[in-house]
């Protein structure tokens, strides 16, 4: 919009800005304040907004006291065998859709569209229980599957690969090339910026996942770091720097990302949408 | 020779396709048929399957823990939706305006939404706390009483609902952004021209315009916040006294707690249902016309 805006609107529309801006980033340096803090002073009224003493002790104690690393090291596996099984499997499934033809097409992509409006709660018992049965409970297999299907990928896919022209991959066939390769060799390189999304969301689809790991891997030792920092919270006097530094630094990875590929978890999101 | 290229493409979509297919139908078609069958047995998993035909459903209909549970999450639902939808609003429609900062403004605002639900909800737990929370120490120096936010069953709920709204409104703000961008500069220099107010301009050609895109985040909000589950899990696990027990929670606590899967997976169906239903009443509405 190029309205010209006098003073008095620009400033009370900063003002808004600035309050849901507020609203937006002060539990976060609230989370990290609190987790520079010793026991003491995180009950001193009024409280200190900017610690005093700053300790990484909280820290340290994650380390040595707790199983985070274990926690931290179960997320990072499932995380990436998400985004590995979502680069190459996800975006087959994209070209397929979008370019190939074949009966029933149409019937399996309205089927996998459908799906993101199934509630997870419908799932938890069936897949517990189809998990159980086919020995996959307390297994690594048994918390990455979730992961790996994931409609909204494979529609992002789907929508950026059909807009690549159909002559490209005319011009191969007739070279000869297999479906396969044309995928790998023509169709991939094509698709960066689609597959940074791809990675994008399939990353903070697992690396968030709290329901899938807490009721599917019981056992403490394939605990992720969401399951295991919930866990933690939910036991009498944990003191409050601790849990807030095991959010510190189950929020880093996100954070780190967020800041290299801004633009890309923002036109995922709007690709996703709507007119897609 | 046409014919058995035919072929060969429909072999290779399908195989293809198998990796898809398998981890679909393991992770979402299998078990959504399946449920249907173990919602008709009683079931404590300790034991085999007990084949009660519709006992499960009538049962539901009788339980007074269920009626709770339903009230509470329409409840929810009615203060979150429309809340989440008009600060996403406003804030996209703030961000549209020409000015400086805005793109910070706009990374500000989606922070929230790359949190996980658990460490969302660890935040505002210590903010929320009742005897040492920054809330309650900001409430003092302005001159009220402290609030026990999430042990009192007025207050819990409400709780739930902010946290969620933190979390989600940055991600409909872009989708709304996304439609705002789509409206075309002319329509708004012709109306400026005429000399409309800035007012009069988002309430007679903004909103107007953004109407399906409105719609289709109104049924995503909703489609959401009746599987509210997560935030409630961390931060009260039901309570107290039952006011933050969500359907959502209930099919939780039923299978994993009291173990009863058949009963549980019943309550699952049913909210399936009434999702379904709800988001059909919101089309009809709302208007939207999909496309793909």
């Amino acid at each position: 919009m190029n309205t010209r805006l006098n003073n008095s609107s620009k400033i009370a529309i900063y003002v808004f800005l600035m309050l849901i801006g507020i609203f937006s980033i002060f539990p976060f340096l609230w989370m990290v304040s609190t987790s520079l803090k010793n026991t003491h002073s995180i009950f001193i009224f009024p409280p200190e907004f900017i610690p005093k003493n700053p300790t990484f002790d909280n820290y340290f104690y994650l380390f040595k006291e707790t199983p985070f690393i274990l926690w931290f090291k179960n997320s990072v596996i499932i995380t990436i065998v998400a985004i590995l099984y979502n680069l190459f499997f996800s975006s087959l499934t994209g070209y397929v859709l979008a370019k190939m033809k074949f009966k029933g097409k149409n019937f399996i992509f309205l089927l996998i569209l459908g799906t993101t409006m199934i509630p997870y709660n419908v799932l938890l018992v069936p897949v517990f229980v189809i998990f159980s049965h086919l020995k996959l409970v307390n297994t690594f297999p048994g918390i990455i599957i979730p992961g790996l299907a994931n409609a909204f990928i494979i529609f992002v896919m789907r929508q950026y690969i059909f807009t690549i022209p159909n002559e490209l991959i005319d011009a191969a066939k007739m070279d000869g090339a297999s479906e396969i390769t044309i995928f790998t060799k023509i169709i991939l390189p094509l698709c960066k910026p689609a597959l940074a999304i791809n990675a994008v969301f399939a990353f903070l689809w697992t690396w968030n996942s709290f329901v899938w790991p807490l009721i599917l891997a019981p056992n403490n030792e394939y605990y992720t770091l969401q399951v295991g920092l919930a866990l933690f919270q939910s036991y009498n006097n944990i003191p409050w720097g601790i849990v807030m530094a095991g959010a510190t630094l189950s929020f880093l990875p996100q954070l780190i990302l967020y800041l290299f590929l801004q633009k890309f978890f923002v036109s995922g999101i709007t690709m996703s949408g709507l007119k897609g | 020779m046409n014919l058995s290229k035919e072929k060969t493409e429909f072999i290779n979509s399908y195989l293809y396709l198998l990796p898809t297919i398998l981890v679909f139908g393991l992770f979402l078609f299998g078990p959504i048929l399946y449920s249907t069958y173990i919602s008709l047995n009683s079931w404590s998993l300790l034991s085999p399957p007990k084949f009660i035909g519709f006992k499960n459903f009538v049962d539901l209909v009788n339980d007074i823990n269920f009626k709770d549970s339903l009230f509470t999450t329409l409840k929810y639902t009615v203060m979150y939706v429309p809340s989440t939808v008009l600060l996403a609003l406003i804030s996209a429609i703030l961000l549209n305006f020409p000015l400086k900062g805005k793109v910070i403004f706009r990374a500000l605002f989606f922070f929230p939404v790359i949190t996980s639900t658990v460490v969302a909800s660890v935040i505002w737990k210590w903010i929320l706390h009742g005897d040492y929370g920054i809330l309650n120490y900001f409430i003092e120096a302005l001159g009220f009483k402290s609030v026990q936010w999430l042990g009192n069953p007025n207050t819990v709920l409400l709780c739930v609902v902010v946290v969620n709204i933190w979390r989600d409104f940055g991600f409909y703000t872009i989708l709304l952004l996304g439609g705002l961008q789509s409206i075309p500069n002319e329509i708004y220099d012709s109306a400026i021209v005429e000399g409309a107010s800035i007012k009069n301009i988002i309430m007679k050609i903004t909103v107007p315009l953004l109407t399906p895109v409105i719609s289709v985040v109104t049924i995503m909000a909703t489609v959401f916040s009746l599987q509210v589950f997560d935030t409630i899990y961390v931060m009260t696990s039901g309570g107290p006294v039952n006011a933050t027990s969500t359907v959502g929670w209930l099919i939780y606590s039923q299978a994993f707690r009291s173990q009863r899967m058949g009963y549980s997976a019943t309550i699952g169906l049913i909210l399936f249902i009434i999702t379904f239903i709800i988001s059909l009443v919101e089309l009809h509405f709302l208007h939207v016309e999909f496309e793909y």
